[in-house]
């Protein structure tokens, strides 16, 4: 029962093992897992289950096909542009601007809020007021502006998700931080002489490991969500590259004529936030037990 | 002597989590009369506190299940109605929380928090009246009636058990239950709340339950004792019954004054209880006892719990105990 | 208690000035020339100096920014690139329909959110709390704008009983608001929940029943007051990001405020149009944030009295003195 836990989660090898075992048990744990590893599947192997060529190339005579027509099990859009060939290539689009913006702003958050949590002083203060400053401005807006200055393009929409995606986790990372570097084995090993770099490495990394994959996964899914959202509104990638925001905004025009084309996208894009969100909720609690039912 | 206040006959508590079940409280039996002290003795997670939020009624809704039955005043407490039950705490049956810290409510003023247990069980008394109870009771506690005002962060640790003492005895209930009143105080604040609790308990002739593990406290405070290990009451008597030393005791109990500190007689050193206290969920077989116990022969390892054994008030259960034999 | 409030009033500009510089260096990062966008195809040196000269191109960046920041405090928040209006013509009168919208929604929010929450918390794990808890998951998880497509679709399209988009009477606010309103619930219900969930396993709450409380006041006054000081950070945070989350519901419903214009100025490419937008949403951010502040001193006794500081020293000594 009580696994001399306490408030830091000192044991950092048994950790993750233990947080399987726990998983492990969960059905809607195990399910949300097996959809987003498939997700991670399609996406890595988009091109196997449905030539990227199909996803972009025009066939004038195929408009506004209805779902389940030969050769296009969802049907087409007003190019003649097969909707699943788009939804499987856009799966990788999603993940790539979910993951690598999301990983980016974790790796950063995590460092900037280290240095706030183990050097202190001046610089906590510079970078909390920085992180201050950027939350006052609605996530959502700053990422239309960033993305309206840069210009549409993959990685521009990773930046500025990126970049939208810095405060929350920062403070979040720091005040873990926080709690860690008051605890007593961290203050023994600055009593023995170690080094910042040594604690934050040796003490703080593992300690923040179940913040960090629980934050992550959150921000993977917020960051999808994002994505498409600003695709709906002709921001972000390029025009012909798939991507689930823009075929909802491509279908809106011809709703009357294909419900499809706004219904699939969408729906894809809620299922792939549903699961991710629910697999970001288990994991949190295989993580941290005594959180369990609350959230 | 005078009139049962409370009975509990062969009470069981039984928890389930995650499939495991945790038998918390098992086969316990305890009377108490009008005016007595009891004291109920044992390590952590021996089921003290279980049994008494049992009596108050305060046990969790789900994943629990009881057995036996408890009286009041030879009314039945088990499977009472919630209604009637809220009647009976705060009035007849109150209680003293282990954790002064996180027992009071932050964001009440403490005179709101004495005034409210007024408040529930005499809802015809004037505002005014109210008041000029709670500062009686606010001086009764040694706690200057002005603070009422206040809210319980601006209180000393010692100072808020002494609220939550005064919101017990606000009722003047026949029946208070100390959970572990003072371990999360200073050993001074300690010695002057237990003072305290043992004045008011003359003033205002109630029994009381208190629940501790240090025997001082049971010496200058209790009649009765209970020796309570593993969720079983392995040992009870007067306070006479159980701090004779020149009688025999259950072996737990022995090992627990071993494990005390004595000034009169020189020791070499103290004699701590080997092992660890078993966890609800994997109680050994035969009786509870045996793997940590000096004096373990080849019954106690089997089987059902050793009997009672009885003599005049002084109750033993243990295998080397027979009826009326075994105390020298 | 004041001094505190005044202190957080005076770093509003401040923080104000701070959003003010990121937000200008962030839209200049574009490499794109306004003026260039401005100008029809044919044109000569002298009409881009003369539209330079107009906007005040032609000033170096840092010139350029302290110029719009003075002329923000004389209320002339620029000339649009498009329009070529005042933009504080254009998206002042569209603060009161944001905000109008934000607040409204979250009204309901509240309304349903804390009792539901609160329930689900009491009752947990029963089957009202699964349910409840599975549709939240659900519905927290659907992007915004494209459940206002479907419920514009259904009610709009197909059964015709609502506007589909635009300002026409009160019956325009009901789609947009239950658009805005179903996924912020969801996600605020949880977390109500989860406040509520931590409250009602306190010791305290066990002292309330201890004394004989009815279970209701138990629930609504012990822990809720307890509950409250997450929920009022939970209530500001979902208010500040619905501020950001209103461009996507005005836009899906053409509804005519700063959300709507911001997405237009974007689109343009007319940064005069997007500063303003941004700051005055910034600061709808700030003075939510700031009433969280207050709401949250006003609540707890501990905020309150460690702005009082002396006087709380005084009274330890005091008791340190009387309990001896």
């Amino acid at each position: 029962m009580a696994k001399a836990d306490g408030k830091g989660r000192i044991k950092k090898r048994g950790q993750m093992a233990e947080a399987w075992a726990r998983m492990k048990t969960q059905p809607i744990a195990v399910i949300s897992l097996v959809v987003v590893l498939l997700m991670v599947v399609i996406a890595i192997f988009a091109d196997l289950i449905v030539p990227y060529s199909k996803a972009i190339n025009q066939v004038a005579a195929d408009k506004l096909l209805p779902p389940f027509t030969a050769g296009h099990i969802l049907g087409t859009d007003n190019f003649g542009r097969d909707i699943f060939a788009r939804i499987i290539h856009g799966t990788r689009t999603a993940l790539e601007i979910g993951i690598i913006s999301a990983g980016a702003s974790i790796v950063v958050s995590t460092i900037l809020a280290c240095l706030c949590a183990t050097i202190g002083g001046w610089v906590d203060n510079i970078i909390m007021r920085f992180i201050d400053v950027v939350s006052c401005i609605p996530s959502l807006v700053m990422a239309l502006a960033i993305c309206a200055a840069l210009g549409n393009g993959v990685p521009q929409l990773i930046f500025a998700l990126f970049f939208t995606g810095l405060p929350m986790h920062t403070k979040m990372v720091r005040s873990v931080s926080l709690g860690v570097a008051k605890m007593d084995y961290e203050e023994s090993s600055i009593a023995l002489g170690a080094k910042s770099s040594y604690i934050m490495g040796r003490h703080l990394i593992p300690n923040l490991a179940s913040v960090i994959i629980i934050n992550g996964t959150a921000q993977v899914s917020m960051n999808i969500m994002m994505g498409a959202t600003l695709g709906f509104v002709g921001l972000g990638v390029k025009a012909p590259t798939p991507e689930w925001g823009t075929m909802l905004a491509e279908g809106l025009n011809y709703m009357m004529r294909n419900q499809y084309m706004v219904l699939v996208p969408g729906l894809v894009l809620a299922i792939a936030a549903l699961f991710i969100n629910s697999l970001g909720d288990c994991l949190r609690d295989a993580l941290d037990p005594q959180l369990k039912g609350r959230a | 002597m005078g009139e049962k206040l409370l009975e509990i006959k062969d009470y069981s508590v039984r928890f389930t989590t995650d499939k495991v079940i945790s038998r918390a409280v098992n086969h316990v039996d305890l009377s108490l009369e009008k005016g007595e002290v009891l004291g109920l003795v044992g390590e952590t997670g021996a089921g003290k506190t279980t049994t008494a939020l049992s009596v108050m009624g305060l046990l969790p809704k789900y994943a629990v299940e009881t057995e036996g039955e408890i009286f009041f005043h030879g009314e039945k407490l088990t499977g009472m109605k919630e209604k009637q039950y809220r009647n009976i705490r705060g009035k007849h049956i109150s209680m003293i929380f282990q954790d002064p810290m996180t027992s009071l409510n932050p964001v009440f003023r403490v005179g709101d928090q004495i005034a409210d247990v007024i408040k529930i069980h005499n809802p015809k008394m004037g505002q005014h009246e109210v008041n000029e109870k709670v500062d009686e009771i606010l001086t009764m506690v040694g706690i200057a009636p002005e603070r009422k005002l206040e809210y319980p962060h601006q209180f000393s640790g010692g100072m808020k058990q002494r609220v939550m003492i005064a919101i017990a005895i606000a009722c003047n209930p026949e029946l208070l239950i100390a959970d572990e009143p003072t371990t999360a105080l200073d050993v001074t604040i300690q010695a002057q709340v237990i003072k305290m609790m043992r004045n008011l308990q003359k003033e205002l002739g109630s029994s009381v339950i208190l629940i501790t593990h240090d025997l001082g406290i049971v010496a200058n405070f209790c009649d009765k004792v209970a020796i309570m290990y593993a969720g079983e009451i392995v040992e009870s008597g007067t306070l006479e019954d159980i701090f004779d030393k020149s009688r025999s005791h259950h072996p737990y109990t022995e090992g627990l004054f071993a494990s005390l500190p004595n000034i009169t007689e020189k020791t070499d050193r103290l004699v701590p209880i080997k092992g660890l206290t078993p966890h609800p969920s994997e109680l050994p077989e035969g009786c509870k006892f045996h793997p940590r116990c000096p004096k373990c022969t080849e019954i106690c390892t089997k089987g059902e719990n050793p009997r009672r054994c009885r003599k005049g008030s002084h109750m033993v259960q243990c295998h080397l105990f027979e009826e009326g034999k075994g105390y020298e | 208690m004041a001094k505190y409030i005044i202190k957080r009033i005076i770093m509003v500009p401040i923080l104000l000035l701070l959003i003010a510089m990121l937000v200008f260096f962030l839209l200049n990062l574009s490499a794109a020339d306004p003026v260039l966008m401005m100008l029809p195809s044919q044109y000569t040196q002298e009409d881009y100096d003369a539209m330079a000269e107009r906007f005040g191109l032609d000033e170096p960046k840092p010139v350029q920014f302290v110029n719009w920041v003075t002329g923000i405090l004389k209320g002339d928040f620029g000339t649009s690139y498009k329009s070529k209006a005042p933009v504080s013509e254009e998206v002042l009168y569209r603060v009161p329909v944001s905000l109008k919208l934000a607040l409204i929604t979250t009204f309901f929010m509240l309304l349903i959110g804390i009792p539901m929450g609160v329930m689900c918390a009491v009752k947990q794990y029963s089957v009202f709390d699964n349910i409840v808890n599975v549709l939240a998951k659900f519905l927290g998880s659907i992007p915004g704008f494209w459940l206002g497509l479907m419920l514009m679709l259904v009610f709009s399209v197909n059964l015709k009983w609502l506007p589909a988009f635009g300002m026409k009477g009160w019956k325009s606010w009901i789609l947009p608001v239950f658009t805005f309103l179903l996924p912020y619930l969801a996600n605020y219900l949880r977390q109500v929940r989860s406040a509520m969930l931590d409250c009602i396993r306190q010791d305290y709450v066990r002292t309330s029943r201890s004394k004989g409380q009815k279970e209701s006041t138990v629930i609504f006054r012990d822990a809720l007051k307890n509950a409250l000081l997450p929920i009022i950070t939970l209530t500001g945070g979902t208010f500040a990001s619905m501020i950001g989350g209103a461009v996507m519901i005005e836009q899906v419903f053409a509804f005519p405020g700063i959300g709507y214009k911001v997405l237009e100025g974007i689109n343009n490419r007319d940064m005069p149009t997007i500063l303003a937008c941004t700051m005055i949403l910034a600061l709808f951010t700030i003075g939510a944030q700031l009433v969280i502040d207050i709401l949250y001193a006003v609540v707890d006794p501990r905020i309150r009295s460690s702005f009082a500081g002396a006087k709380k020293g005084k009274k330890q000594i005091k008791e340190a003195g009387g309990v001896g």
